[in-house]
């Protein structure tokens, strides 16, 4: 290139280097930022499940037992009162009762007395020969005494008998009773009022910090929501820069089995389009790979001994979209770069265009160097892995006849899935990721709704604690293999939080590559299923 | 890492090739090593985070077991003395009417003393007023005989009066029984109905409550329980492939510095 076009293709690298290092940044902070809302959604949900449960608790527990309580406690304070009533009147009765049965007795030893008497009178009547008007009022007299006298010491018996009785009543045992049955009544309000408070008190925490929680998320979200919108405009203005400047250079991968760049842009023009001659000043272009921690130092002298020695990383460009836009296709089988290397999957890459003008374009001008362009922003390939997809995914009972909510009834579940088998060889392991549904996705809503973001990025950050790593079933002779994760007590959803019971879950199988060469990490892409269209499942009471 | 390669004749330059080339195999071999402690490493860190959190669970699980058999067990007390209540407020209620039928005879039996007590001193004071008329006609009548009547008179005076203070008694005692009875039978009929309020046969009864709390309590306490013993065995697994792969990076490790310092040496 002659001076004024490296000036040019300076100043093009400067600017589109200045750009691409402000999308980084903020592409940087994007993903920060995306981690920030992930945790606080994850927080929210915690919080939101744990004020679930601790409203029901309250509700389904607490409430009625402290009502309950209360009313025992005022129907043994009712019995209390009634007892103690009653065993002051049988104390009274009691009194009165043993007065009674004295008083009787004195009575009756008066009427004796008076019956003796009788007798007496009627012994000296006898013998004193009275006539018979005297003789048989005096008899009469006796004989009436006599049974007067007898009908007293029969009540007087009686009526000590009654005053046993009386006596015998257990009214102060009951009067005792009663008062245990108070204190134990009391004894147990307390307790379960103090249960109640700590419960009413729990809830009021919980929807304190779900406050707090909610206020933290509504942050991060903005924050979130405002760095994307600078990513999108950062995005927006390299392309426009690299439409103007750098021949709309754009790469696009392809990563399917055995995949391809596709590479395209503008070809050069005469800027003077009256110059008929020359309206396309280009004999031939090519597409140059270069590993991106070398692009900086690759210039046109580089690429013109390349092109000199017929080097094969130089791609000749053959396919033309239209007058307008040029296109090539680059296996990454059949690739090589700039230092004659393979195309390493995970290495990231940028392209540069070199043109070859025509010999007339270059007498024309007296310059007889070469255009390259600018670098392309960087690229990687990565080799994917398989996936199940969303309708080869189930989750199963072991149980048929499931009663819901029979805490006792033991019920296994299992996430199940199937997939076509992979390289033979190529280690991968699937994670069984249990997100927690807010809306599943039905007839009408064709997808699932979650109360947070997640992607292959966020999936791939989980925990080793809190996915189950899926197991193939043995034996397995054909070319689709089943896999199977159960789910235990000990399973967790992607925050960490052990699965609710009843609650609505979907199931995200994530590939890895889980081999043991470190090199490799980078060649294969953790893939994520579609859990937006898997079908949620219900976990159920399970206790093994 | 930098191999200098010695600038002597072809043989041994094609040694210090094959030298470098063992050399690269072995710093490969060390970094998938290393690749491997990290990843192990990382999974006991997680499930060690996990189990930790699972212990703590299980004493939050332990402690509402606890709480709940203690409040199982009040409920149970006071359900077992409403039941010993009941049983005995309704034994003192008969108690009570045995004792209630004791005292109708007696106010019945009281009422019959006193009518035939007044018939009969009536009967004594007409013999007696009899006897007075005829001493003052016969002289010969015994003095005795009208001083016994005159005690006979007073006694049964006496006797009236003593047998209307026994019936006033007699019925106070009735009065007084009657109301025991009918405070009893109140007693009664209120530890039924709160016997019946703690039965463990009523839905939504106190015992029928904690009762299902504890045994929610309970099962909370195994799941958890079951949960540690999974994550345990877990983490026992993972940080048995830790230290597998450590000793698997050491040996390596010290195969490469012995490799390099043998290179180093040629």
């Amino acid at each position: 290139m002659n001076p004024y076009n490296q000036n040019l293709n300076s100043a093009v690298c400067a600017v589109l280097q200045t750009q691409a290092l402000t999308l980084k940044t903020l592409k940087a902070q994007h993903t920060a930022s995306m981690f920030t809302l992930y945790y606080t959604q994850g927080a929210k949900i915690a919080a939101t499940q744990n004020l679930v449960y601790a409203k029901s608790q309250l509700a389904t527990h607490h409430i009625p037992i402290k009502q309950l309580a209360n009313n025992a406690t005022n129907l043994s304070a009712n019995v209390l009162t009634s007892a103690d009533q009653a065993n002051q009147y049988v104390k009274q009765a009691v009194t009165n009762g043993a007065v009674a049965a004295a008083n009787i007795q004195v009575a009756a030893n008066a009427i004796i007395r008076l019956a003796s008497d009788a007798e007496s009178i009627f012994s000296i009547v006898s013998a004193a020969d009275f006539d018979s008007e005297i003789y048989e009022l005096a008899k009469k007299m006796r004989e009436l005494l006599n049974e007067t006298a007898y009908g007293a010491e029969q009540l007087a018996e009686d009526a000590m008998e009654a005053s046993m009785k009386i006596a015998e009543v257990s009214a102060a045992t009951v009067y005792d009773d009663a008062k245990n049955a108070n204190l134990s009544a009391c004894n147990l309000f307390k307790i379960v009022s103090a249960h109640f408070d700590a419960a009413l008190q729990i809830v009021n925490a919980v929807s304190d910090s779900l406050t707090a929680v909610d206020i933290r998320e509504n942050t991060a979200e903005g924050n979130y929501t405002d760095i994307e919108t600078s990513v999108t405009a950062a995005l927006a203005a390299y392309t426009s820069t690299n439409n103007t400047l750098n021949l709309n250079l754009n790469v696009v991968v392809n990563n399917v089995p055995g995949g391809y760049f596709s590479i395209s842009f503008t070809p050069l023009h005469n800027p003077f389009k009256h110059d008929v001659a020359n309206v396309n000043p280009i004999k031939a272009y090519f597409i140059l790979l270069v590993k991106t921690s070398k692009a900086i130092a690759f210039n046109i002298i580089q690429a013109q001994q390349l092109h000199a020695i017929n080097a094969r990383c130089c791609v000749a460009v053959t396919e033309s979209v239209s007058d307008k836009v040029l296109s090539q296709q680059i296996s990454t089988e059949t690739a090589w770069d700039a230092d004659d290397e393979a195309i390493i999957p995970g290495n990231q890459y940028v392209a540069f265009i070199f043109a070859i003008f025509t010999d007339r374009y270059k007498k024309e001008l007296n310059a007889f160097d070469d255009f390259l362009s600018a670098p392309s922003a960087p690229f990687a390939y990565s080799i994917p892995l398989n996936t199940p997809e969303n309708s080869s995914i189930w989750v199963e009972d072991n149980n048929s006849n499931i009663i819901e909510n029979a805490a006792d009834l033991q019920i296994s579940q299992a996430v199940k899935f199937s997939l076509p088998a992979n390289t033979p060889g190529l280690a991968v392991e699937y994670r069984c990721i249990f997100l927690t549904v807010k809306k599943a996705g039905n007839e009408k809503l064709k997808k699932n709704t979650f109360g947070f973001i997640f992607n292959d990025v966020l999936a791939e950050a989980i925990a080793s604690g809190n996915y189950g790593v899926a197991v193939p079933a043995t034996g397995a002779t054909n070319e689709t293999i089943t896999y199977n994760t159960a789910i235990t007590p000990a399973t967790t959803d992607n925050f960490g939080n052990p699965l609710i019971i009843n609650n609505e879950y979907v199931p995200a199988i994530l590939a890895v590559y889980s081999g043991g060469e470190a090199e490799k990490r980078a060649w294969y892409k953790p893939t994520l299923s579609d859990f937006y269209t898997t079908a949620s499942f219900k976990y159920l009471a399970s206790h093994y | 890492m930098k191999i200098h390669l010695s600038p002597h004749s072809q043989k041994s330059h094609g040694v210090t090739e094959a030298k470098k080339a063992e050399l690269d195999s072995l710093t490969s071999q060390v970094l998938d090593a290393q690749l491997a402690v990290d990843t192990h490493q990382a999974i006991v860190n997680s499930v060690a985070a996990k189990q930790a959190n699972i212990q703590t669970l299980l004493s939050i699980a332990d402690n509402n077991k606890v709480a709940s058999l203690n409040n199982r067990n009040v409920v149970n007390e006071l359900v077992q003395k409403v039941i010993e209540l009941k049983a005995n407020s309704a034994i003192a209620m008969a108690e009570t009417q045995t004792a209630n039928t004791c005292t109708d005879k007696i106010v019945t039996g009281i009422k019959t003393l006193i009518d035939r007590l007044i018939y009969s001193a009536e009967i004594v004071n007409k013999l007696s007023a009899l006897i007075i008329r005829r001493k003052a006609i016969n002289p010969l009548v015994s003095d005795n005989l009208i001083t016994m009547v005159g005690t006979a008179g007073n006694n049964a005076n006496n006797a009236i009066s003593l047998t209307l203070v026994a019936l006033t008694t007699s019925f106070a005692t009735q009065a007084s029984n009657t109301e025991s009875l009918a405070a009893m039978t109140l007693v009664s009929a209120k530890a039924k109905h709160f016997a019946d309020s703690v039965s463990v046969t009523q839905l939504q009864s106190l015992p029928s409550l904690l009762h299902e709390v504890y045994n929610d309590s309970c099962l909370q306490y195994d799941r958890t329980f079951n949960a540690l013993t999974i994550v345990t065995n877990q983490l026992n697994l993972a940080q048995a492939q830790l230290n597998k792969a450590q000793i698997n990076l050491q040996s390596l490790q010290a195969g490469l510095a012995a490799a390099n310092a043998a290179a180093l040496a040629s």
